[in-house]
C-alpha cells in the first residue's frame, strides 16, 4: 500500500505510545494525560506560503465556520489521496459530522499522524481525547482508534473494539467493529468461538447490514473449520 | 157243494168231499198267505230301500225275496203238510166218525170196503153198512170237516185279513212315495242284478299330455277313486322303464318325476287292473325376456343427462317425473309384456311385435315392478323385479354462515357474505335482501337477486357494499338471503334475518387507525420478504454471472433451464408481491372510505382521512403502473421462451426492479410507522381530551358530593390510556427516537397523577369530603390538561423535524461506504501479499452484496430529496460496477492491486456522496421555501448541463476532423438537453419570485433550441458555445434565485444588477480569501461526471457560506 507523503511534513509517534494507554482510558475513564505522551510532529506544519496542513486544519476548527473548512479541506486532500487514504480521510469526515471543538480538532490530528503511517500513535491521541469529548461522539471515536490502529497492531485495535462494544454496543459504528473483532477472533487461537458468536450476532440482528454479506461469508467459512 | 147228493156217492165221496173242502180251505190260506207275503215284502223293500232306493250291490231285495220265498214257503209247506196229515183216511174219516158221533172205525171201515170187499164178507152186506152209514152222516161237508176244517177257515180269514192289511199298507207306501215305492219294488224284482256291484271309476292321470320346462320336475297326479294304490309308470325316451307305486289317499296319489330333459311317456295302473292312458312330457324352453333396455328421461329441471339401463337393476331411484322408454325382445312367444305393480295391477302393457316391444312410461308412484309375459310359455324368464323409488323434489337447504348472526358492519361498509346452499337438482336464484334501518324509520327492502345456472350446490361468495348507502354511526342494516330451486314447482327457503349495525363514531375511528396500524404490521413483514427475496435474486444473479458455463443443473438438464425456472419463480414471487400490495392498498382504501361521511362534518376525521390516502398512494406508487406493465412483460418474454439467451439480462433487471421495489416499500414502510404513531398520538389526544371534558363536569359534581363512582371509572379509563402511552413511549424509544419516547413517558407521568388524584378523589368522596375531592379532581384536570399538551407538542415536534432521520441514514450510509472500502483495501493487502485472486472472489462477493444493501439503505434514507437519492444512485451505480469489475477479474484469476483500489475509491467517492448529502438536503431540504427548493434545482439542472457540456466536449474532441459523432452518443445528448428543458419547463410552473417564470421558459426555449442542433447532427463551435451559455444562464438564475430566498432577518436590499460573469470553470466568487481550493483538473479527471458535479458543488455550496459567513 503506497501511502502519499507529499504534504505531511515527517515526525512521528512513539510506538510505546499505545502501551501507556490503560483499559480504564478506553472506556472513558482516566487515562494518561497529553503530556505524558511522546512529542509528535504533526504534519501538514504550513510553510511559508504553502496551503494550509493539517494542522491548520485542526486550528481552523476552534474558529466560526472553520469545522467547515476543515472539512472541504479534507475533500480535497480526498481527492488528491490514495484510495486507501482516501478512506482514512474519508472516516475522519464522518468523525467530524458528530465531534467538534477540541475532540474533532484531536481527531483530524490523529489522522494526519495516521496517513504518515503511525497508526498506534494517532489511536492513542484519539483514545485521550475520549473523556473529554462528549457521550455521543465516543462510538465514533473509538471506531476511528481502532482504525488507526489496526494499521499497525491489529490486536490493539481488536482491544479498541471490545472496548467500544462494550460501551456503545447499539452504536452504528459497533456492527462494523463486530465484524473486524469477529473477523480476527476467528483466526485467534482459542477464541474462535467467541469470534463466531460475534459473527452470528451480527448476522442475526442486522441482517440487512451492509456488512451481512461479509460476516455471513466468514462465519460460513469458519464455522466447520472451528466446530 | 150241494147238500143232497153226498148219500148217493158212498163214504168214498164224501171223504172225498170232506178232502176237497180241505184243500180248497188250505187252498186260500196259502194264497192269502202268498199275497200276505208279497205284499210284505213291499212293505218290507219300502222300508229297507230308503230313501235312494236300492243300491248297487245290495242284497237286500234277495233277501226280501228270499225271506219271503221261505215263508211262503213254509207256509204252504205247513199247510200242506197239515193238509195231507188232516186228508187222511184215517183223519178224515175219524174226523167224521167224531162229528158223525159214530163209532171209530165206522167210517174207515166202510171207505176200505168200498174200495174192496174183502173174501169173505158180503158185497151186499158191505154196500147196506155203507148205506146206513151214510144216512148217518151230516150231509155237510163243512161240518164232517171237523177241526181241521174250522182251523183251515180261519187260517183263511187271518190270511185274508193280514193280506188285506199289507195290500192297504203296500198301496199306502205307494201312494205317498211312489218313487221310493217302485224303486224299492222294483229291486225286488231284479233282486240279482242288484247283487252286482258297481263299477270302479277309471283311473284319471294329470297332467296327462303336458310340456313342462327342460330340468323341470314335473307333478303327477292319479285319481284313483275306490283304489288303496296306483303305480305310476314312466319311461323317457331311451331310459329304461321305471314305475313307482303310490298310496292313494282321498281319491288320489301324487309324485313328483325326476326332472324331464327328454319326452318321457308315463301313465298309471292300479290293482283292481285298471290303467290309463300313456300321457307324455314333452321338454320346452321357456319364454325369454331379453335385451332389455331403460331408457331414463329425466325431468328437465334436473339437468340430468338421459340414461341408458342394460338390463333392469334390482333397485332404481328416479326423480319425479323421470320417463322410462322400455325397450326389449321376447324369446318363446308371447303376445305382450306386462308390468306388474306391487298390489297385482298392470302398470304397463308392452304389444310385443315379431318378438320384439317397446313403450314408455312415466312412473307415477313408487312400486315394486315385476314382468311377465303375457302369451308366452310358462315359467318365463323374466327380469328380476326392479324395486323403482321415485324420489320427489326436495327444498333447497340454505345457510348464511357469513355473517351468520348478528354482527357490525366491516369498516370498508363492504360485506363478505358467505352463502352455501344445496339443493337435490339445481338452484335457479339466490337473492339477498337488505333493509336499511336508521332510528326511528326503515327504508324499502332492496332485493339484490343473482341468477344461478341450476346448480346443484351453491357456495356464492358476493360482497354487498353498503358505502353509497350512506351509512351513519347508529344505523343497521337487515340482511337476509333466499334461494329457490328450479323445479317447475319451485321451492323458496330463505334464511333468518341479521341485523348488521353500523359502528359507532368513536368505533370507525378507531377501526381506521387500527387498519392503518395493521397494514403498517403487515407491510413489515413484507419488506422482510422483499428484502430476502431480493437478496436471494442477486445471488442468482451472481451465480449466473461468475460460475463457469454448464456448471448447474444436471448433465441431462438442457442448458439454462433451473435458470429458467428459478427467473420464474422470481417472477411469480413479484406477482404475488404485487397482489398483496395491492390487498394492503385496498384495506387502507377500505379505512378511507369508511370515513367519509364522517369527514364531512369532523376535520379531525377528514385528516384522518387524508393521512391514510396518502399512504395508499404511497403504496400504489410502490408498485406503479409502469413497473406492473414491466412485470407483464417479463413474465409473457419468460412464457414465450424469449428468455433463452437472456436469463442473466432478465435476472439482473428483475433483480434491480426488486431493489427499486424494496426501496420504494421501505419508504412506505417508513411513513406507515411514522403514520402508526402519529395516530397513535392523535387517539390518544382524543382520548385525553373526553378525559379532560369528563373531569371538569366531574369537579363541580364532587364538590357537592356526587360523582365518586363515575370518578373511579374516570380513574380506569385513564389506567387505560396511561398504558397505551407505555406502549407508545416504549415505541418510540424503539425506533431511535428517544426524545419523542421521553416526552412522551412526561405525558404518561402526567396521566398517573391524574389517575392518583382521581382515585383520591374518589376516596375523599366518599369519606365524605366533598371540597377535598373537588380539589383532587381539580388536580387530576391539570394533570389531563398537562398531558393533553405534553402530547401535542411532542407530536409537533415530530412533524416539524422529519430530516434527522435522513441526516442519520446519510451518516451512517457513510460510514458503511467506508467500512466497505476498508473491506476493499483488506482484500488489496491479501493480493498485494500474494493472495491468489481466485481466493479473494468470494469476499468481493460479498462487498458487492453489501454494497448493493447500502444502496437500499441510501435510498431510503434520501426518499424526500429525489434529487440527493438520484446523486447517490449514480455514486452507487459507479461503486457496483468498480466492484463488479474486481468481482469479475478475481473470479478470472486476473485482478491486481490496482483494480481493486479502482472499487476502493469508489466506495470512498460514495461515502463523500452520502457526506455531502448531509450539507444538501439533510439541513437544506427539509422545511426550506419555495425559493430554496428551486435554487437547489437550478443548481442540480446547472450540474446537469455542465455534465452535458462536458460530454459535448468529449465527443466533439473524439469525432475526427469533419466526422461526426455516433448516432447512439448524439442521441444520448439529445434526450439529456431536452431533459433540461423539460425540468426548466416544469420549474416554470412553480409559484416562485415574480420574473423567475419568464426567465425560466426562456432558459427552457434555449435548451429545446440546442435539442434541435443536436437533432440535427451538429456539434460544431456554435452548439458547444451555445451550451455554455445556457450554463452560464442557468447559473446566474440560481445565484439569483438564491439571494432572493427569504431570511428570518427579513432585510430589506435596494435592487441591484445582477452581475454577470464570465463562464469559468470555477466561479469568482468561490476564490476569495476563505475560499477553498478546488480540486485540479487532473484529480476530478478520474470521477465520473456525476461525482464531478457534486464535489463541484459541495466546494462551490461551502465557499459561499463561509464567503458569506453562513454558519456550516
Amino acid at each position: 500500500m503506497s501511502r502519499s507523503r507529499r504534504r505531511t511534513g515527517g515526525g512521528r509517534v512513539a510506538r510505546s505510545a499505545a502501551a501507556v494507554l490503560s483499559a480504564a482510558a478506553l472506556l472513558g475513564g482516566p487515562g494518561p494525560s497529553r503530556a505524558q505522551l511522546p512529542a509528535v510532529v504533526l504534519p501538514d506544519a504550513p510553510a511559508e506560503g504553502s496551503a494550509p496542513g493539517v494542522t491548520d486544519w485542526a486550528e481552523w476548527v476552534g474558529e466560526e465556520g472553520g469545522l467547515e473548512r476543515a472539512r472541504v479541506a479534507i475533500m480535497a486532500e480526498i481527492m488528491r489521496a490514495s484510495a486507501a487514504e482516501g478512506t482514512l480521510w474519508a472516516a475522519l469526515l464522518t468523525v467530524l459530522e458528530q465531534v467538534n471543538g477540541p475532540a474533532a480538532a484531536e481527531a483530524i490530528l490523529a489522522v494526519g499522524i495516521a496517513a504518515e503511517a503511525e497508526g498506534l500513535a494517532a489511536s492513542a491521541r484519539i483514545m485521550e481525547t475520549l473523556p473529554a469529548a462528549g457521550a455521543e461522539a465516543r462510538a465514533s471515536l473509538l471506531a476511528l482508534a481502532a482504525h488507526l490502529a489496526e494499521t499497525e497492531d491489529v490486536a490493539r485495535a481488536a482491544e479498541i473494539r471490545e472496548a467500544l462494544l462494550g460501551s456503545h454496543p447499539d452504536a452504528p459504528e459497533s456492527i462494523e467493529a463486530r465484524l473486524l473483532l469477529g473477523a480476527w477472533l476467528v483466526e485467534t487461537s482459542g477464541r474462535e468461538e467467541e469470534g463466531l458468536a460475534h459473527l452470528e450476532t451480527l448476522i442475526t440482528s442486522a441482517p440487512s447490514h451492509s456488512l451481512a454479506p461479509e460476516a455471513r461469508r466468514l462465519y460460513d467459512a469458519n464455522r466447520s473449520v472451528v466446530r | 157243494m150241494r147238500k143232497g147228493a153226498a148219500p148217493a156217492r158212498g163214504v168214498t165221496a164224501v171223504v172225498r168231499r170232506i178232502r176237497r173242502y180241505l184243500e180248497a180251505r188250505a187252498g186260500l190260506v196259502v194264497a192269502f198267505g202268498g199275497l200276505g207275503t208279497l205284499t210284505g215284502l213291499f212293505v218290507l223293500a219300502w222300508l229297507f230301500a230308503g230313501a235312494d232306493g236300492w243300491g248297487q250291490g245290495t242284497a237286500g231285495p234277495l233277501i226280501l225275496l228270499i225271506v219271503g220265498g221261505f215263508v211262503l214257503a213254509a207256509l204252504v209247506t205247513r199247510v200242506l203238510t197239515t193238509l195231507w196229515r188232516w186228508t187222511t183216511e184215517a183223519s178224515v174219516a175219524g174226523e167224521a166218525e167224531r162229528t158223525a158221533a159214530l163209532p171209530k172205525g165206522a167210517v174207515r171201515v166202510q171207505v176200505e170196503l168200498a174200495r174192496a170187499v174183502p173174501e169173505g164178507v158180503s158185497g151186499s152186506l158191505a154196500r147196506a153198512g155203507e148205506q146206513a152209514l151214510l144216512r148217518r152222516l151230516d150231509p155237510r161237508v163243512e161240518r164232517l170237516a171237523g177241526r181241521p176244517g174250522a182251523a183251515l177257515v180261519r187260517f183263511v180269514r187271518i190270511a185274508a185279513l193280514g193280506s188285506a192289511l199289507l195290500s192297504v199298507l203296500a198301496a199306502g207306501l205307494l201312494v205317498a212315495t211312489p218313487g221310493r215305492a217302485l224303486s224299492a219294488w222294483a229291486g225286488l224284482m231284479t233282486p240279482l242284478a242288484l247283487l252286482v256291484p258297481e263299477p270302479l271309476p277309471p283311473l284319471a292321470l294329470l297332467p296327462g299330455d303336458a310340456e313342462v320346462l327342460r330340468g323341470e320336475q314335473p307333478r303327477i297326479e292319479v285319481r284313483a277313486a275306490g283304489r288303496d294304490s296306483v303305480t305310476v309308470h314312466w319311461q323317457a325316451i331311451g331310459d329304461i322303464l321305471r314305475e313307482r307305486t303310490l298310496p292313494v289317499g282321498e281319491g288320489s296319489a301324487e309324485t313328483m318325476l325326476p326332472p324331464i330333459e327328454v319326452a318321457t311317456g308315463y301313465w298309471a295302473s292300479s290293482p283292481d287292473g285298471a290303467r290309463t292312458e300313456t300321457g307324455r312330457l314333452v321338454p320346452i324352453d321357456p319364454s325369454l325376456l331379453t335385451d332389455l333396455r331403460l331408457d331414463l328421461s329425466y325431468p328437465p329441471h334436473t339437468l340430468l343427462p338421459p340414461e341408458s339401463l342394460r338390463g333392469v337393476p334390482p333397485r332404481l331411484a328416479l326423480p319425479e317425473g323421470t320417463a322410462i322408454g322400455i325397450t326389449g325382445r321376447v324369446v318363446g312367444g308371447g303376445s305382450e309384456v306386462l308390468l306388474l305393480g306391487d298390489e297385482g295391477g298392470i302398470a304397463l302393457r308392452l304389444p310385443v311385435e315379431e318378438g320384439e316391444f317397446s313403450g314408455s312410461w312415466r312412473p307415477a308412484r313408487s312400486d315394486r315392478i315385476s314382468w311377465n309375459v303375457e302369451g308366452g310359455r310358462e315359467g318365463a324368464v323374466l327380469s328380476q323385479v326392479l324395486d323403482l323409488e321415485l324420489v320427489p323434489d326436495e327444498p333447497p337447504e340454505l345457510a348464511l354462515p357469513v355473517p351468520g348472526r348478528d354482527a357490525g358492519l366491516p369498516l370498508s361498509l363492504q360485506l363478505p357474505l358467505l352463502l352455501e346452499a344445496t339443493d337435490d337438482y339445481g338452484i335457479a336464484w339466490a337473492e339477498f335482501e337488505t333493509v336499511h334501518q336508521s332510528p326511528g324509520e326503515e327504508d324499502r327492502p332492496v332485493v339484490d337477486r343473482i341468477p344461478v345456472p341450476g346448480l346443484a350446490e351453491l357456495t356464492l361468495r358476493p360482497i354487498l357494499d353498503f358505502s353509497s348507502w350512506g351509512l351513519r354511526p347508529g344505523d343497521a342494516v337487515l340482511l337476509r338471503a333466499r334461494v329457490s330451486d328450479n323445479a317447475p314447482a319451485p321451492h323458496v327457503v330463505e334464511t333468518a334475518t341479521y341485523r348488521l349495525s353500523m359502528p359507532t363514531a368513536d368505533a370507525i375511528r378507531d377501526a381506521a387507525r387500527e387498519r392503518v396500524t395493521e397494514v403498517s404490521s403487515r407491510t413489515e413483514e413484507l419488506m422482510e420478504r422483499v428484502a430476502r427475496e431480493t437478496e436471494a435474486l442477486r445471488d442468482l444473479e451472481r451465480q449466473i454471472q461468475f460460475e463457469p458455463e454448464g456448471s448447474r443443473g444436471d448433465e441431462d438438464e438442457p442448458e439454462g433451464f433451473q435458470d429458467r425456472e428459478e427467473l420464474r419463480q422470481a417472477l411469480e414471487q413479484q406477482a404475488e408481491l404485487a397482489s398483496e400490495l395491492d390487498l394492503l392498498r385496498t384495506e387502507l382504501e377500505e379505512a378511507s372510505e369508511a370515513l367519509a361521511e364522517m369527514a364531512e362534518s369532523d376535520p379531525a376525521d377528514l385528516e384522518l382521512q387524508e393521512e391514510i390516502e396518502r399512504l395508499e398512494q404511497l403504496l400504489e406508487e410502490v408498485l406503479g403502473p409502469e413497473a406492473r406493465e414491466e412485470l407483464d412483460e417479463l413474465q409473457e418474454a419468460l412464457r414465450e421462451g424469449e428468455t433463452e439467451a437472456a436469463t442473466e439480462r432478465m435476472l439482473e433487471e428483475l433483480a434491480e426492479r426488486q431493489e427499486r421495489l424494496e426501496n420504494r416499500l421501505e419508504q412506505a414502510l417508513e411513513e406507515l410507522r411514522e403514520s402508526v404513531i402519529e395516530e397513535a398520538f392523535r387517539a390518544a389526544e382524543g382520548d385525553i381530551e373526553e378525559l379532560l371534558e369528563t373531569q371538569e363536569r366531574l369537579v363541580p359534581e364532587l364538590s357537592e358530593g356526587r360523582g365518586a363512582e363515575e370518578q373511579l371509572e374516570q380513574a380506569e379509563r385513564t389506567g387505560a390510556v396511561e398504558e397505551r402511552l407505555s406502549a407508545l413511549g416504549e415505541e418510540l424509544a424503539s425506533r431511535g427516537d428517544s426524545d419523542a419516547g421521553q416526552q412522551t413517558e412526561a405525558a404518561r407521568r402526567e396521566l398517573e397523577n391524574a389517575r392518583e388524584s382521581m382515585e383520591a378523589a374518589a376516596e375523599e368522596s366518599r369519606s365524605g369530603q366533598p371540597e377535598q375531592a373537588a380539589e383532587e379532581a381539580s388536580q387530576a384536570a391539570e394533570s389531563l390538561e398537562a398531558a393533553r399538551e405534553q402530547l401535542g407538542d411532542t407530536r409537533s415536534q415530530m412533524a416539524e423535524n422529519p430530516g434527522e432521520a435522513m441526516r442519520e441514514g446519510l451518516r451512517r450510509g457513510a460510514q458503511d461506504a467506508l467500512a466497505l472500502a476498508r473491506r476493499q483495501e483488506a482484500l488489496t493487502g491479501r493480493l498485494e501479499a500474494d493472495a491468489s485472486p481466485e481466493s479473494l472472489g468470494d469476499a468481493e462477493l460479498a462487498i458487492m452484496q453489501g454494497l448493493r444493501n447500502l444502496s437500499a439503505q441510501l435510498r431510503e434514507a434520501t426518499a424526500e430529496v429525489p434529487e440527493l437519492q438520484d446523486m447517490l444512485e449514480q455514486a452507487a451505480e459507479a461503486s457496483e460496477q468498480a466492484v463488479g469489475e474486481a468481482v469479475g477479474q478475481l473470479r478470472r484469476g486476473s485482478g491486481t492491486p490496482a483494480e481493486l483500489g479502482e472499487a476502493q475509491g469508489a466506495l470512498n467517492r460514495l461515502a463523500l456522496v452520502a457526506l455531502s448529502g448531509l450539507g444538501m438536503g439533510g439541513q437544506e431540504s427539509q422545511g426550506a421555501s419555495a425559493e430554496e427548493q428551486m435554487a437547489q434545482e437550478m443548481s442540480s439542472i446547472g450540474a446537469q448541463q455542465s455534465s452535458l457540456n462536458e460530454e459535448s466536449g468529449r465527443l466533439s474532441d473524439q469525432s475526427s476532423p469533419g466526422g461526426e459523432p455516433a448516432p447512439m452518443q448524439l442521441e444520448h445528448l439529445v434526450t439529456g438537453q431536452q431533459g433540461v428543458a423539460a425540468r426548466l419547463q416544469e420549474l416554470a410552473r412553480r409559484p416562485g419570485p415574480g420574473g423567475t417564470r419568464s426567465t425560466l421558459d426562456a432558459l427552457a426555449q434555449e435548451s429545446d433550441g440546442i435539442a434541435d442542433e443536436l437533432r440535427e447532427g451538429r456539434l460544431d463551435a456554435t452548439t458547444r458555445e451555445r451550451q455554455g451559455e445556457l450554463l452560464e444562464r442557468l447559473l446566474s438564475a440560481g445565484r439569483t434565485l438564491e439571494r432572493e430566498r427569504p431570511t428570518d432577518e427579513r432585510e430589506a436590499t435596494s435592487a441591484e444588477e445582477v452581475p454577470r460573469r464570465a463562464i469559468t470553470a470555477i466561479p469568482e466568487e468561490l476564490l476569495d480569501r476563505l475560499a477553498l481550493p478546488l480540486p485540479s483538473a487532473a484529480e476530478l479527471g478520474g470521477l465520473t461526471p456525476a461525482e464531478r458535479r457534486l464535489v463541484l458543488e459541495y466546494f462551490e455550496r461551502v465557499n459561499r457560506r463561509l464567503g458569506t459567513g453562513g454558519a456550516p
